[in-house]
Order: C-alpha cells, then structure tokens, then sequence
C-alpha cells in the first residue's frame, strides 16, 4: 500500500505540474490584454506602457510561467493584477466560502441520494420507486441557475422568506447564514441527489442480481443483511467515484448559483479572473482545484480499498 | 442471418419499451426531434424576424408563449432551438464519443508510454473543472455554432477514455482475444472488430445521457454569457435571457427551461434504458 | 468666461456665510442644495402652506416619535416645514438663523426650494450595484465613472457640477483661468484634513496633479509647471492654452487623495485605501461583495455626514439585484443598466433620477472601423448606407428600456456644443441599398459586429434592420477586455464596434480622444483627417466661448455628416432607485457623477 501511495504521489506531481502549464498556455492563446482588464479602454499610450512594465508582460513567456510557478512554491502566489493583492489572501478568503457550501452539498446530496437509490433498489417497480426515480431524473437535468432563480423568485421575492443574495460564515452569524445557505445548498444539491440516486439504483440493481447474493439469500440470510451487508456495500462503490469526481466540482465552485446568490466563492473569482486575464488568480485557483482533485482521487482509492476487500488484498 | 437480425432488433425494442417510462422518453424524444425538423411547418413567424414595437408580451393568441426581448415569437424560437440544442448535443457528443474512445482504446490496449501520455492528459483534462475548460476554450475559439460543439466535446473526452480503458483492460487478456492474436490477427483488426464492439453498449448508454449533459452545459455557458452567437436560437440562450425577464414575460423565462428539462430527461431516462436492456449481465432478467 | 467667474464669485460668498453660520446651517444648506432637484415640483407650493405647515409641526414631530403612523406624517413634515430638525435637540437654539439659509441659498445651482427636511442621523445606507470596481481612489487610476462614484464617500473633488455643467467649488474657494496668462489659479478652503490627519492644502494639490500625470494620462498633459504660492493658493501654469482645463484638472484630475497615505504605503495599497478628505472613512473592501465606509467624524462640514456609513453591494445578476431591493435588503440600487432597468421598469418603479443630465453622460455608438484592409466599413458608402439602413430612433428606445434617448452625433442635446445642423442619415432603405450598389457591393456585403454580452440585444436588432437593405450582420460576443483591445490604443476592428463613450458637455477633449493621432480610444479604426484634426484643436484652443461653441459643433457634423465614422444610438440618461426614505444622495440630480454622500439621511 505504502509504494502503491507514493507511486501515485508522484504521479500526482506530474500532473500538477501539466496542468499549470497547460492553463497557462491556455491563458495565453486567449485574446485580451490583460493590461486593457485592468485599467478600460480608454487609456493613453503613458498609461499602457506603464501598466505593461509593471505586470512584466513583456517579458518571454517561459520567464513568467517560472517566476509564477517559483511564486506559487514559495509563498505568496503572485500578485493579482485586478485586486492589487497577493493571490493568497484573495484565495484564502474565497476558498472557505465554497468549500463550505460544496462540502455540504456534498454530503446532503450523497445521503439523500444513496437513501433514495437504496429505496428504489429494493422496491422495484413499485409506486415509490416510479416516484422517486422520475423525480430523480427532473432532479438531475434541471439547470441550476434556472432553478435558483425560480427559488430565489419564489421564496425571496414573493413569499419573503429567505433573503435574496449573500453569505456569512456561521461562525459570524448562525442565523443569518442558515437563512443565506438554504436557497444555494438546494440549488447545488438537486442534480447531486438525482445523479447519486439514479446511480445508486443502477447500483443495487446490479447487486441484487449477483450470484453471491444469491448465495447470500441462499444461505438463509435476512433479507435486510443482504441488503445492507452484501448488495449496498458494492452498489456504494460507484457512487464513491461519482463523489470524488464531483469534488473537482465543488472546488471550482458552482459558477451560475454563486452568480445568482451574489456569493464570492471561487467559481466567481475564477471566471471573473479568466474573463479579466488575471494570470496569477487563474494560474493559483486551477493549482488548487487541481490539488483537491488530486488528493480526493487519492482517498477514493483509499476507500475503495476498505470497501472492497479484494482490491486490498491485490 | 437477415431474419436473425430482424428478430433481434425486434426483441431489443420490445425489452427496450418494456417499460412504460422508457417508452415514453422514446416518445419524448421523437417529439423534440421532430419538432426540431418541422419546426418552419408549425409556426407561421420567423426565428429571428423582429417586431420592436411588441417586445416582451405575455402570452396571447397571436403569441402563444408571449414574445421575447427583441420582440420575437418565443414559441417559434423554442421550436428552432431544439434544432440547435439537438444538433449541439449529438455532434459534440459525437466529437467526445470519437475522441474519447480512440485514446480510451489505444492507451489501454498498447500500454506502455502511449498510456502514460495519454492517461497523464486525461488527468488534466479531468482536474480542470469542466465548465471553466468550456469557458476558456470559448474565449479562444469564439462562439459559433461549430467550435461550441468542439469545445463541449473537449470537455467530456476524460470519461470516454476512462471508460474505454476500464473496458478494454477487462477484455484485454479473455480467451478469445489472446487467440485472436496467437492466430496472428494485427492490432488494428483485434481493436475494430473485437473490442470495440464488446464496448459498444455502455458508449450507447454513455452516449445517450451525455447528449442531455452536453445540452445543460450548453444552458449554463449562455447563462454566464458565453453563449452561441446571437441571432440563432438556442433554448440554453432562451433560458438564460428569460430568467432575467421572470417578472415581464415568467412565460419566457419558464418555457423553454422545461423544454431542456424533458430532453435532457428522456435521453437519461433512455440512457437508462438502454443499459438496462444492454448490460449483459441484466440480460433476459427483465 | 465671464459668466464661469461670476458663477465662481457667489458660491464663495455663499459658502462664505455658509461656514460663518455653523454646522446646522450648513447641514441645511447642503440639504436644499440637494433636495431642490427633486422637490421641484413641491417648491411651488405656497408660503401659506408653509406656515401652516410649521403650525402642525410640534404634533407632527409626537406623531412621529410615536412611530405609530411614521411615513406618512414624516413625508408630510419633510416637504413642508422649514428647516427645523428636532432630531437634535441641541441645534434648536440655532434656529433664528433659519432665515438666513434660505436668503444665500440662491446659489449658482439653482433657485432654493424654501423646503428642508427634519434630517435624522444615523443609519447605513446599502447601495446595491452590478459595477465593477478596481480601482479607488489613487489620483490617475480610476477610470470608470462607476469607480468615481464608488470612491467619492471618501475622496472628493475640488469641484463638483451644477446641474447646467458648470464647475461649482467644493474643496476650493474659488478658481479662475486665465487664458491670456496661461494660468490656472486655485484658491483652497482652510482647515481640511485627509483623513490620516494630514493637512489638505496647496502642495497636497500639486502632489495629486502630478500624481494624476505620472500615471500616464494626458488629460492635464497643458500644464507644465505647477506652483504654490501659499498653502491654500495653486497655480497651474499652461504650456499652452486648453479651455478644458479647468474641468479636467478641478474635476478628473480634482480628486484629492492624501499624499502621505499614498507615498508611505506605496501605489498599490493605495488604489485599494481611498484616504481623501471626504465625509466617510473607507473601512472594507469584501473583493466582488461589497465596499464599505464608516462615518468621518472630523469632516469638515460640521454636523454631516448624517449617515453611520455608506456601503456599495455588489450584485452581478440582475435578477437578484432587483429582488434584493424588493425584498427590501437594498436602499438604492444605482450604476444599473439592461436588464435591472427593464425589470424595475416593470415592477413600476420610478427612476429618481433627473431627467435631462448633461454632464458625464455615456453615449451608445457604433464605431465604423474605417482603416482595416478588410472592413468594407472603409468605404464611406458602406458606412453611410449602414447609417440609412436603420431606424436608430426605434432602436434606440427598444433597446434601452427607456433609459436612453436618441442622438444624431456625439454630444448631449441641450448643450452649447450640440449642432442642431447635423443631418444625419434619416431611415431609408432604398437609399441605403442603392448606396451599397454604388460601393460596388451589389448582392449584399458582411460586416463583422464585435461586442460586449449586455449589448447583445441590441446587436441582434440591429441585425435585423440591416439584413433588410442587404447588410449581413456577423455578430461576435467578446469579453470586455477583448473589446478594450480593439479600441485602444494598438487596437483595431475589421467591421464595427458596438460600445460606449463619455458624452460630456464639454466635448473636444473627448474627441481629441478618438479622431486625432494623439488619440487613444477607436483610435486605430477611425480615420484621422487633417480638417477634422485643425477644428478639435482649435475647439480646445478657444478663448471665447462663442469660438469654443463654434468649432465643437463644426465637428459634432464632420464626423457624422462628412466622414460617417461612428452612428450614435443614443445617450444613456441614467436610472436611480431609491426607496422613499432615502433622501438627498445626490445621485443623478444634477449630474451623472458627482453626489452628496455628505447630505444623505434616512427617514428609517
């Protein structure tokens, strides 16, 4: 296990490292000046020459891409060319914002997900599994900002319940960030609960025909062990990796619903700093995407080696 | 053998549309790509023929759906749309299906360096949040109609090739293969006319329900303003011009989100089906 | 000239008996300043009335502690009594002097309205807004009008405007350029401080206009040398006489920033600290959310501000912005365009913006790229027969929700420099077909149409009208900053640009901007003629205003009826929500820029 982990350290290295200069590439190819983000089109020759200096861009690419990438090692990420910050406070700041409501989004829809897959699994055919799995499926392909604006108009706007825009950290205000987090975290959670129940579902149906399952019920056991033992232990498996892959997800943050809610999360800062070819944001937040990515790959692994003994024993 | 075939297609149907539900994301599905073909048949107005002294109307009987922002008939922009949705979703579906399997089949296949390029861009790919990709790639090849579907299509290239090669490893060493080769077949014929299509069924239902993907993703690009080029109607355009006009015309804004809504429904509800009827180890139990 | 001076000369002596009055008076003054744009209709309202009026006022005011019945006796109180604030108690003493404000508020701005409103103090007033801000406050650096909005709490200009556009003193006492002499004489008011403590005075000026110039702006590139004879004197000195000076350098370039702060903590954490001398403290900057500031309390007008602290919420998506202020979590919702606009207008909001600005205003333009190889927009024909083949009436007021009016050149009717001779080019397709046979382009011709997201309606109209003369529209959506590229300065455009400028009453710089080879903006896709070049410069180098008005509106009808280089859509006259207990902001009463946040209250 220990050479395996290290193998794929390594391997995660490498990638880290295509990826920064893939996105940097990228963000090259793009037109716009970034010099023209940062100041309007209205400026003098005086105004542009300065600005172009000051953020080096006339220096060769590869020189940049190195003082960028010895930057992000050592410290202080580079220095934002749209906020006049380094790239580390900006992140630090919006990191927790998405995480917090990702992580949540996270596990409601994966409870409530394997709940409603292991329902339909067991009952097929039956009323609540046509319910639910029709459900499921609405769930799965509702747009997400088209379902937050209808909340937002519904439950904001007409009802007065919750409020429109915003987010607090319940650390700051308990109340009011229950109250700002509720709209958001259905948004996010409606697709993550149709894809995890539809997964599930399949995932049990799988199972449940099985030949050890069938041995299971052969031996006599009851009917809820062979669910919850057998069949639900290997159905879980593909939603793991669902979940794992949807964490690449939460930390790019939901663009449209952060959009909607006004919430700064780094969906919003990742696009606003694409769109104002803000290098080192960009360059930064898809290195942490990227490492998140990395390392929830890694501890899919890792569970799936607890939850399938013969992974482990290979 | 043509017999063989017909009745094979014929009990592949009936398992198909076994199920009520199946059966009717068929049906919705036929619909919308009906509507997609017929669409000049079923409405009197122009797609893009603009009235500016009647923008934004609710619903009457001239206006079914009521009109849009430029005055247009927003029913008759519905029926366009799912063109441009349909033929968005499956070509760039097709363009990631294509890709996707090639680099899936040929790095699991050959191994080796191939497979450590290839499966190392994957990675990339993969730890690059999708719709960012899609948004950065739009910026840089613009917003026609043709590079939307190749910048969707790059975008889910990562799960065809992991799929493909979790397929390939798995039928890699079978007896048949490994005889195949012992007789001398090349590479090339083994790849073609063996692996792939033992494969071919979890593209079919891999395909099916990424063609709703790729419509939704579609939806949520417009809706951060990097949509396909106007004047041409799309239902992703639709939904996110019309959210902002809930309180003129909510018909606007609602419409057309539906309609993404049951596409996208049918093709995973046949997705589904078709995985079901497909799989062969759920095969017969149904 | 002359005028400008006179002008000059009575807002001294009004400011003058202002600061002798005291706090509470200058409060008021401020107050009708403000408020007499909006109250204009109620203004005709009777003595008789008024008197009446104060008569109630002592059960008024009980009615109102009460807050049983709030709003509507408190409105009543607000437009009729005359000056008292019970609010605080202490300043009672001090209302024999009531009288006198409304003798010296016949100042420069306007008539007084002989109303003022029982001002409450306190509270936070949320602005809701989709701009975006980078920079804030560093002289030179702001560029957008939003981001002079946003920083004007904290850092004021030493003039602000009249509603007729005319310079009105605000940091200065008074200030006189002389033509002849090539100066530019500044006086300063005494006693002000930024808000690090640090005097405002004569060499802070001179720190700030170099400043301003240091970051590459020509704007103020006339003068060469500045002096101070004392601490509360500037002399700008002129190269060479530029009669748009005095707005450039008193107004762009008058943002007073304080010179310590910037020199001890560098250019960058400045442009994010606005440290000026304004009548609130900058607090936090929450990146893309919000922008807030806390009350000055050694502002230099006694008494104000009223307000605790201002903050700016930044909302991107327009739905959300406008539910926000419906639902109440929003005081005002400015800086908003588009959609915001439609959806207020639907929901049956009136703007309280004034009808009719004319200083700062935004134009909506095409932009004709004249010099690319492969723009058949290089022919004049093409470009006129694009002006023919549109209804830029229809269009303009479809597209802009009402927030916009229609223009046939690039200045703001109403103004001396408007040209009621330009000609235009009236909707006629035939004409505009035939004139397209005549460039030779007999089965219809492509332009490529670069523009921004939110103009993308408009585009799409604009599609539709010109596909009818045989014009086909290639529509690309581009980013904003792509956008800037192609019309700054190493830019240019193959087709046409759909974008905005600055439309300002004084207009020759703006144009010296765009159609000379100094020029820095559409700069590479217009043509430069020597002509047009000789009137802007001569515009700018007017010594009357009979010659300045002159050659301004020579080249407002050069460029549109001679060289056809842009076709206007129309000027956006901006839009302002406020809910009915925010008063005296400011906001696009008197122009489009400049405010009051030291005036603004709360009837909460």
């Amino acid at each position: 296990m220990g050479r395996y982990i290290a193998k794929r350290f390594g391997q995660a290295a490498i990638v880290l490292l295509l990826v920064s200069l893939f996105t940097y590439l990228l963000l090259y190819m793009m037109p716009g000046d970034p010099v023209y983000a940062m100041l309007g089109g209205d400026i003098t020759r005086e105004q542009y020459d300065i600005a172009y200096a000051k953020m080096h861009l006339g220096d060769p690419l590869l020189l940049r891409y190195v003082r960028w990438l010895f930057d992000f090692v050592t410290g202080e990420w580079g220095n934002s060319f749209k906020y006049s910050e380094p790239v580390r406070q900006i992140i630090a700041v919006r990191l927790p914002v998405t995480m917090y409501l990702g992580v949540w989004s996270i596990i409601i829809s994966t409870l409530a997900g394997i709940l409603f897959g292991v329902i339909c699994g067991t009952k097929r055919g039956k009323a609540a599994d046509s319910v639910i799995i029709t459900c499921a499926n609405f769930g799965a392909v509702m747009p997400a900002f088209w379902l937050a604006v209808l909340g937002m108009y519904i439950f904001s706007l007409k009802l007065g319940w919750l409020p429109t825009h915003g987010f607090t950290m319940p650390s700051e205000d308990l109340g009011l960030s229950i109250q700002q987090s509720i709209l958001p975290l259905i948004a996010l959670s409606v697709g993550g609960i149709g894809g995890t129940t539809r997964q599930m579902r399949s995932g049990m149906l799988d199972v449940v025909r099985q030949d050890y399952i069938r041995t299971a019920r052969s031996k006599g056991l009851k009917e809820s062990q062979v669910i919850w033992r057998h069949a639900f232990r290997n159905a879980v498996l593909p939603v793991v990796t669902l979940t794992g892959m949807s964490f690449r997800n939460v930390v790019a943050g939901a663009v449209s619903i952060e959009q909607v809610f006004g919430i700064a999360g780094m969906g919003s800062l990742l696009i606003n700093s694409i769109l104002s070819k803000d290098i080192a944001v960009v360059q930064s937040c898809i290195m942490i995407i990227s490492i998140v990515v990395v390392m929830s790959n890694l501890l899919v692994d890792i569970l799936y080696g607890i939850l399938d003994a013969r992974i482990r024993v290979e | 053998m043509d017999k063989e075939t017909k009745t094979k297609i014929h009990l592949f149907f009936r398992r198909l549309f076994k199920r009520k539900l199946v059966m009717l994301a068929a049906i919705l599905v036929l619909f919308f790509i009906l509507t997609a073909i017929f669409a000049p048949l079923l409405t009197p107005y122009e797609p893009n023929k603009q009235d500016l002294t009647a923008i934004l109307q609710k619903p009457s009987a001239s206006h079914w759906l009521g009109t849009d922002e430029a005055g247009r008939d927003v029913l008759t922009r519905i029926f366009y749309g799912a063109r441009t949705s349909l033929i968005i979703g499956v070509v760039s579906v097709l363009i990631s299906a294509v890709a996707g399997v090639t680099l899936g089949l040929v790095s699991a296949y050959y191994g080796g360096l191939l497979n450590t390029v290839i499966s190392r861009f994957i990675d990339v790919l993969m730890s690059l949040p999708s719709l960012m990709l899609a948004l950065a790639l739009g910026l840089v090849f613009g917003h026609s109609i043709g590079s939307l579907m190749i910048i969707l299509g790059i975008s889910t290239i990562p799960t065809y090739t992991r799929m493909m090669s979790a397929q390939v490893l798995s039928v890699k060493n079978q007896d048949y293969i490994t005889a195949e080769r012992v007789a001398g077949a090349r590479n090339s014929r083994i790849l073609i006319s063996h692996i792939l299509p033992n494969c071919f069924s979890p593209i079919l239902v891999l395909l099916t329900s990424n063609i709703g993907m790729t419509i939704l993703a579609e939806s949520s690009l417009s809706f951060l303003g990097m949509g396909i080029n106007p004047p041409t109607a799309s239902w992703g355009a639709m939904v996110s011009a019309g959210c902002s006009k809930l309180l003129l015309n909510p018909v606007y804004g609602i419409a057309p989100g539906i309609c993404v809504c049951l596409l996208v429904y049918g093709f995973n509800v046949l997705g589904d089906g078709l995985r079901d009827v497909l799989d062969p180890r759920l095969r017969g139990s149904l | 000239m002359k005028k400008k001076v006179l002008a000059v000369l009575m807002s001294v002596v009004m400011l003058g008996t202002l600061t002798a009055c005291g706090g509470q008076k200058s409060e008021e003054t401020g107050q009708q300043k403000a408020t007499e744009a909006e109250e204009d209709s109620k203004e005709k309202k009777t003595e008789a009335e008024k008197t009446e009026a104060e008569k109630t006022e002592a059960e008024k005011t009980e009615a109102e502690e009460s807050k049983a019945e709030g709003t509507e006796a408190e409105k009543d109180t607000k437009n009729e009594t005359d000056g008292v604030s019970e609010t605080e108690a202490a300043n009672t003493d001090k209302e024999s002097e009531a009288a006198k404000s409304d003798v010296k508020a016949e100042d420069p701005a306007g008539k007084d309205s002989g109303d003022s409103a029982q001002i409450k103090t306190g509270g936070i007033l949320k602005i809701g807004t989709p701009a975006e801000i980078v920079n804030l406050g560093y002289p030179g650096k702001p560029g957008s009008s939003n981001e002079l909005i946003v920083m004007q709490p904290a850092v004021e200009p030493l003039c602000r405007y009249t509603k007729e556009g005319e310079l009105d003193p605000w940091l200065c006492e008074s200030f006189e350029a002389d033509a002849d002499a090539l100066t530019l004489t500044v006086k300063l008011k005494e006693g002000i401080k930024f808000h690090d403590g640090t005097d405002f005075n004569a060499e802070a000026v001179k720190w700030n206009w170099e400043a301003f110039t240091a970051q590459g702006r020509t704007e103020i590139g006339a003068i060469k040398s500045i002096e101070c004879p004392d601490d509360n004197t500037v002399v700008a000195h002129l190269a060479q006489w530029d009669n748009t000076i005095p707005d450039n350098a008193l107004w762009l370039a008058g943002f007073m920033y304080s010179p310590a702060y910037a020199k001890e903590n560098g250019e960058d954490k400045a442009n994010v600290n606005p440290v000026g001398t304004g009548p609130f403290k900058f607090k936090e900057w929450k990146k893309d959310v919000s922008i807030s500031f806390e009350a000055n309390k050694d502002y230099w007008i006694e008494g104000q501000p009223y307000l605790d602290g201002i903050e700016f919420e930044f909302i991107a998506d327009a739905n959300t912005l406008t539910t926000a202020y419906q639902a109440g979590e929003l005081d005002a919702l400015g800086m908003i365009f588009g959609d915001s606009v439609s959806i207020m207008k639907a929901t049956g909001e009136e703007s309280k913006a004034e009808d009719g600005l004319t200083g700062g205003a935004t134009i909506s333009i095409v932009a004709f790229g004249c010099t690319d190889e492969k723009s058949p927009c290089k022919d004049l024909k093409v470009r006129q027969a694009f002006c023919h083949a549109v209804d830029w009436e229809t269009l303009c007021q479809a597209s802009g929700n009402g927030s916009m009016y229609y223009v046939n050149q690039w200045a703001v009717p109403g103004t001396w420099s408007y040209n009621d001779d330009v000609a235009g080019y009236p909707y006629d397709t035939e004409k505009a077909k035939e004139l397209l046979k005549e460039a030779g382009y007999k089965d219809g011709v492509k332009i490529n149409c670069y523009t921004v997201e939110p103009n993308t309606t408009q585009a799409t109209m604009l599609q539709q009208y010109l596909s009818e003369a045989g014009i086909e529209l290639d529509i690309q959506i581009i980013d904003q900053s792509r956008s800037d590229e192609m019309s700054g300065i190493n830019g240019n455009w193959d087709g046409i640009i759909l974008s905005a400028g600055r439309a300002d009453v004084e207009i020759a710089s703006i144009y010296g901007r765009s159609f000379t080879d100094e020029g820095v903006r559409y700069v590479g896709g217009f043509l430069h003629p020597e002509d047009l070049a000789e009137v802007i410069s001569n515009a700018k180098a007017a010594k009357t205003q009979e010659d300045r008005a002159k050659y301004c509106k020579e080249m407002a009808k050069m460029i549109i009826d001679e060289y056809c280089m842009i076709a206007p859509i129309g000027i956006g006259s901006g839009v302002q929500y406020e809910k009915d207990y925010v008063h005296d902001t400011g906001i696009l009463r008197k122009h489009m820029i400049a405010w009051t946040p030291e005036a603004c209250w709360l009837d909460k």
